[in-house]
């Protein structure tokens, strides 16, 4: 019996598999040191807050600077935020979250809670950047 | 003549697709994670005709700019601890919190939290 040695046996994978070691252990770093939040606008550069309650980001109507107020990247007034917040029965007693620019004045911002109130929304929370972390 | 081919070639799968695949698994959780994290102060606007004079507010605070104005006592963010602490009491503490044009959002809600901290209830009105 002759055994004739298969020359692809050998290739180098030696590289390959420190590779993927590496891949790897980010991944799993990504995994669990980041989490996973919805988009949020990046025309609104949060208020920072020292207090540490972890918020949710579902359903947060935006506030830029000047005052004009998004949803999901399109214009929507506070009323047909909280319209179609309450649309949905799931949400009934959650809070309305607002994620307000810190330089918009803080009298829109008030303007702003108080539209969201006479809506229906039970309660408006504001969001706030962890700071110094 | 028998010829024996190598059985170890099946051995080993290819590990291209594997680096494939953890690759976008990668590159996903890269590009959608986040590693600032967020809280939230809630805030409450006075509404019309929702105050009874059963509860009224033992404080009424105003925001000028950076100075505060505590029931006619100037402060700052500094001091107004030193003066909320002589309205301490062991019943629920309420204030109204008045801001003017000058105050950002980013100073409203510094003044609601160290507020809040105090155990004071918070009402805003314009």
């Amino acid at each position: 019996m002759i055994k004739i040695a298969n020359p692809k046996l050998r290739r180098e994978k030696d590289g390959a598999i420190a590779l993927i070691n590496i891949v790897f252990l980010m991944l799993i770093f990504f995994l669990i040191a980041g989490t996973i939040v919805p988009p949020i606008d990046n025309q609104v550069s949060p208020i920072l807050s020292k207090v540490e309650n972890n918020a949710g980001l579902e359903n947060t109507l935006s506030v830029r600077a000047d005052g004009s107020t998004f949803y999901l990247g399109n214009p929507y007034t506070p009323a047909d935020f909280v319209e179609e917040f309450l649309r949905d029965s799931e949400n009934a007693g959650k809070p309305v979250r607002v994620l307000a620019d810190k330089d918009l004045s803080a009298l829109q911002l008030i303007e702003v809670v108080n539209q969201l109130q006479s809506a229906g929304a039970p309660s408006v929370r504001v969001i706030a950047e962890r700071a110094g972390t | 003549m028998r010829i024996e081919l190598d059985q170890r070639r099946r051995k080993y799968p290819s590990l291209t697709s594997l680096i494939d695949i953890i690759f976008l698994l990668l590159l996903f959780f890269m590009l959608s994670s986040t590693f600032s994290k967020y809280s939230e102060v809630e805030l409450t606007a006075a509404r019309i005709g929702s105050g009874t004079s059963a509860d009224r507010p033992e404080l009424f605070i105003s925001l000028v700019g950076k100075n505060w104005r505590i029931n006619g006592e100037v402060a700052d963010f500094s001091n107004a601890l030193e003066i909320l602490s002589r309205y301490q009491s062991d019943t629920k503490v309420s204030a109204i919190l008045r801001v003017n044009e000058t105050v950002s959002s980013q100073t409203l809600i510094d003044a609601v939290e160290l507020l809040n901290q105090q155990k004071i209830t918070v009402t805003l009105v314009r």
